[in-house]
């Protein structure tokens, strides 16, 4: 008699045990594999499969929300909650590009309006029990939308974070290519350096032999100052030349060349000669200064 | 010639360490459990 209320006190133990966590359990729990939806392959990712669930548990929208959705905008029916990893790009960096991928084509219009004209289609915040993570809610009209909103969330951090791999791969490329081209074209600057460094220092032993380097260098700077100055004064003496030529030749024509003497033409043909050496010599500045500077040695 | 060589060299060896390190924005998102949850919104707070 006694060991019998005694197997019934014990199972009546052990179903308490049994029982009593499912009725401590949260009532709003998400149905975890209840409602399995769908499961995507990431491209990159080391865990290749992505679950989405559907919880019952009702989620409010942010006052702001509310206010846009006064002004008669669409209001969201469902929010996908998502823990992103810290240790990957930031989520909220360039969801306003969500709407540009392949998932986002196929929403819903009302969805497509709905983030394009309400704000807070978004919302982030760090993640107080998933530590190193955080927590990212895409509102959306429907379910179904809802999961698009996933997977078109997933699909945009996934070509950005491929994209800015390509960059740096595409710009290592390029550097590797300069590398390469330096090192093929080194050979032949060698042997140009060697040739200009001969003569170089031929001109330096012919010109400036006693000085050093940096001495001819700015010997040669004064010289080119002190060409460049008594240019100048040519080119002023070549103006009044020109100018008197003018006047001498104009007189010629008005006088007609039966008056004038035999010294006068003598001088007329001095002049003339003199005005085309400095011609020459403007000629000469040009070709020594090249196309950029045509009047002036560069000091 | 040198120095641009130099130079390239350089960054060479800093890209291939950036992309050595993986750093947050080279790598695809990964979720906690890689399980993300769809609730429904309650309409009665959104109106309010």
């Amino acid at each position: 008699m006694i060991s019998s209320r005694k197997r019934q006190l014990e199972i009546a133990l052990i179903l308490a045990c049994l029982c009593a966590p499912a009725s401590y359990a949260e009532p709003n729990e998400p149905k975890a594999g209840l409602q399995f939806e769908t499961a995507e392959k990431e491209p990159n990712g080391p865990e290749p499969r992505l679950t989405i669930e559907v919880s019952d548990r009702l989620m409010s929208w942010t006052s702001l929300s509310r206010r846009l959705a006064v002004r008669g905008l669409p209001k969201p029916t469902h929010v996908a909650e998502l823990l992103v990893s810290n240790r990957t790009r930031e989520p909220s960096f360039g969801l306003e590009y969500l709407m540009k991928t392949a998932a986002a084509q196929s929403m819903s219009l009302k969805q497509r309006q709905f983030v394009e004209d309400s704000v807070p289609f978004a919302e982030m915040e760090p993640d107080e029990a998933a530590r190193n993570h955080h927590r990212l809610h895409l509102y959306a009209v429907s379910e179904e939308d809802a999961k698009k909103m996933i997977e078109a969330c997933v699909e945009l951090l996934t070509d950005t974070a491929n994209r800015t791999r390509q960059d740096y791969l595409i710009a290592l490329a390029g550097h590797r290519e300069e590398v390469a081209t330096a090192n093929q074209q080194l050979p032949e600057k060698e042997i140009e350096l060697t040739a200009a460094k001969t003569s170089y220092d031929g001109i330096k032993r012919a010109t400036h032999p006693f000085s050093d380097d940096t001495e001819a260098t700015e010997n040669v700077k004064r010289t080119i100052l002190e060409m460049n100055n008594m240019l100048d004064v040519l080119d002023i003496e070549l103006a009044g030349i020109h100018e008197k030529l003018k006047v001498i030749k104009d007189y010629q024509e008005w006088k007609k060349p039966t008056v004038a003497s035999e010294p006068v033409y003598t001088k007329l043909t001095e002049m003339e000669l003199c005005e085309s050496r400095s011609e020459k010599q403007t000629s000469l500045r040009h070709s020594t200064n090249g196309p950029a500077s045509p009047t002036r040695l560069d000091a | 010639m040198k120095s641009t060589s130099k130079i390239a060299k350089g960054i060479i060896v800093e890209i291939e360490r950036i992309l050595a390190s993986s750093p947050p924005d080279m790598v695809p998102p990964k979720f906690y459990h890689d399980k993300i949850v769809i609730y429904p919104v309650d309409s009665f707070l959104a109106d309010r």
